[in-house]
């Protein structure tokens, strides 16, 4: 038994290593006045967020500019993606714009979100939304049944 | 399990969502015809960071090191007098009074009926049918992390051994069995069904009606195999389902053990997973099924994969392509459809790849310690210290989805069939789905992983030291199996580190012309 809690001690010392030395949520990247809300992260001024660093190197193309929206566009033809990124990847608490244009109507979903957008053939459909929740969240054309691509979004 | 998701969730945020459904043959041949495998969608879970990915495998392999460290000096025969009879502790026997009993046996065969049921007469939008959800996620999920804590419960409660009781009842002795089981046999026959399941869950993205004549059919089949070869030899070598939850009951601090002479069972607290070292399997066949508990899940984390799918579309792909012709017209659907054969046959064999190397390990201990045990011998002597690598590779892959999908059970209590009722009042409950941070997901995935990895490890050695005379034998006999661990710790870390494809068929990288 004390063989055993020799273990556990180790694997809660290894736990506990793992919590202090694990990169923080950076913390270079915390601007003076973090935005909580949707509405504070609308008013922040920009220039507060523009001195954010990145500091995780692996992680997909952080934005300098946080607060900025991206924007993707999307072509579909027939159900099918045409052009456009089958992955979006980007970071929590940005701004994003998805624009779809469609040349037959249908109705595309994101998972996660629960946001739907009507597709009407030759006019531009968008959604937007802050990416407040981090995950792999696909987008899929309701009638066409075809899973389009997925939005991923990091933690800061 | 990932098509299951696809389908809960699909249908719980988008009720309206259907599918085609497919003939039952079709769903378990398993053809998913390219325009419906799209619809197979990756969970929420992101790639672990490389950062936590290189912390978890140096710290697998740092805490190896210091688990045989510790046990080369420590002392090994203390593990025996930790055992502690419960049985006649006040609280327990109140817990297990008669009449708990029978409401829960028969709260067990309602699940199963209620299942059946729900699956024929109900709504046929997977959601908002009871059947799915209590399936895929309460059973074969949630019930099996709970095994790892309560013990084989699954043995007293399994619903099928309580309409075998029901049914003796009325013709007693019935499955007593014609023919006495051919021993030879083993556990294939469950293995073989816990392939025919996996394949299932993981190609089959069943309706709700499918579930049930799923379900209904093993049913009979255990009816017809336990009255042929005996109720007893069907529990212990035919039933994919009581067998795995045997395998993750070792790990539970709880065992029950049933003495002959003996009314009811008894039970005994013991440290958590040291049921791994009381029992070592009898027959090869449960080698493999430990090793398919692990590879079916580690195929399920890695054939969604962008290197994994990119190994058809960008090294087999052109070797076909060549080989049937390039530019032969319909040559690009015949290839879309031998990615699925493909992927399927790569899940059907994953275990026997994973036999041939952990045989290799083994081998290698032969090798290292002049021992007169035999390889197969030693093979089946560490087979069960694989099961808490096994367990976490489970916890890790599918937790998120079991905490998203699992407390959907309670509205979905209230409206079995999805027809709009509200039986208890609890329909509207639950209507935000639990989306947990991604940052809490990588720590508790790596976490699970190491912790699961650092208890095979022990294991192991434990059992080493019970086989091999001295202590040094015993250390350099876990040298391999230490490389083995470390081995199937790092890829399950570094399958939840590779990133999603974004979808199952690639365009072609030559088009013919």
């Amino acid at each position: 038994m004390k063989r055993y809690a020799g273990i556990f001690g180790l694997a809660a010392l290894l736990g506990g290593l793992f919590v202090l030395f694990r990169p923080s949520q950076p913390e270079p990247e915390r601007t003076p006045n973090p935005p909580s809300t949707a509405q504070s992260a609308d008013t922040a001024a920009p220039g507060l967020a523009t001195a954010v660093m990145s500091t995780t190197a692996e992680a997909p193309k952080a934005p300098e500019q946080t607060p900025a929206t991206e924007s993707f566009e999307f072509e579909i033809q027939n159900g099918k993606l045409i052009s456009g990124p089958t992955v979006v990847k980007v970071h929590q608490g940005d701004k994003v714009r998805l624009r779809f244009s469609s040349n037959v109507p249908d109705e595309l979903h994101l998972h996660g979100y629960n946001l739907k957008a009507q597709l009407r053939a030759g006019t531009e459909a968008s959604l937007e939304f802050k990416a407040s929740k981090t995950g792999r969240f696909g987008f899929e054309l309701h009638h066409a049944k075809a899973e389009l691509g997925a939005i991923e979004v990091y933690p800061r | 399990m990932k098509s299951i998701r696809d389908s809960v969730m699909t249908r719980t945020y988008w009720s309206g969502w259907r599918q085609e459904a497919p003939a039952l043959l079709t769903l378990l041949l398993g053809w998913n015809s390219p325009a419906t495998a799209h619809v197979m969608q990756a969970p929420y879970n992101l790639p672990v960071p490389l950062w936590l990915y290189a912390y978890g495998a140096t710290a697998a392999l740092l805490a190896s090191f210091a688990v045989v460290g510790y046990l080369v000096r420590a002392d090994a025969g203390s593990s025996a007098q930790t055992h502690l009879v419960i049985t006649r502790h006040p609280l327990v026997r109140w817990l297990i009074n008669p009449v708990a009993q029978r409401a829960v046996r028969s709260l067990s065969l309602g699940a199963l009926v209620l299942t059946i049921l729900s699956g024929f007469l109900g709504t046929t939008v997977a959601a908002q049918n009871f059947s799915i959800t209590f399936f895929w996620i309460v059973f074969v999920l949630a019930f099996a992390y709970l095994t790892a804590v309560v013990g084989d419960v699954y043995r007293f409660i399994n619903p099928i051994l309580i309409l075998f009781d029901g049914i003796e009842t009325i013709k007693p002795r019935l499955f007593k069995g014609l023919i006495r089981y051919p021993q030879h046999f083993g556990y294939y026959p469950a293995v073989a069904l816990y392939i025919v399941f996996i394949w299932i869950e993981l190609f089959g993205q069943a309706t709700p009606k499918e579930l049930a004549i799923i379900l209904s059919c093993y049913v009979l089949i255990s009816l017809v195999a336990a009255w042929l070869v005996g109720r007893d030899a069907w529990f212990q070598y035919g039933d994919f389902l009581a067998i795995f939850f045997r395998l993750i009951g070792k790990l539970s601090p709880l065992e029950y053990r049933c003495p002959e002479n003996r009314q009811g069972p008894e039970i005994i607290l013991r440290p958590p997973s040291f049921g791994i070292l009381t029992e070592r399997p009898d027959h090869p066949s449960l080698l493999i099924f430990v090793l398919f508990m692990l590879s079916s899940t580690a195929y399920d984390g890695i054939h969604e994969t962008v290197p994994w799918v990119g190994i058809f579309w960008k090294q087999i792909y052109p070797f076909l392509a060549k080989f049937i012709g390039v530019g032969q017209p319909g040559q690009y659907l015949i290839l879309v459809e031998y990615y699925y054969y493909w992927q399927r046959l790569m899940m059907v064999i994953s275990p026997f790849v994973y036999l041939a190397i952990y045989l290799g390990f083994v081998a290698m201990i032969r090798f290292f310690v002049r021992t007169p045990v035999d390889t197969s011998s030693l093979a089946l002597r560490f087979a069960f210290t694989l099961i808490p690598i096994a367990f976490v590779y489970n916890l890790t892959h599918y937790f998120t989805l079991a905490i998203l999908q699992g407390p959907a059970i309670l509205p979905l209590l209230s409206d079995p069939l999805g027809l709009g009722w509200d039986l208890f009042g609890t329909s509207g409950w639950y209507d935000a789905p639990i989306l947990l941070e991604a940052g809490t997901i990588w720590h508790t995935q790596v976490g699970l992983i190491l912790v699961g990895h650092i208890l095979s490890v022990y294991l192991s050695h434990l059992e080493a030291l019970k086989i091999f005379s001295s202590r040094r034998e015993a250390a350099l006999s876990q040298l391999p199996m230490l490389i083995l661990m470390v081995i199937l710790t790092t890829i399950g870390l570094w399958i939840l580190s590779l990133p999603i494809a974004a979808g199952q068929v690639l365009l072609p990288p030559v088009t013919g012309g």
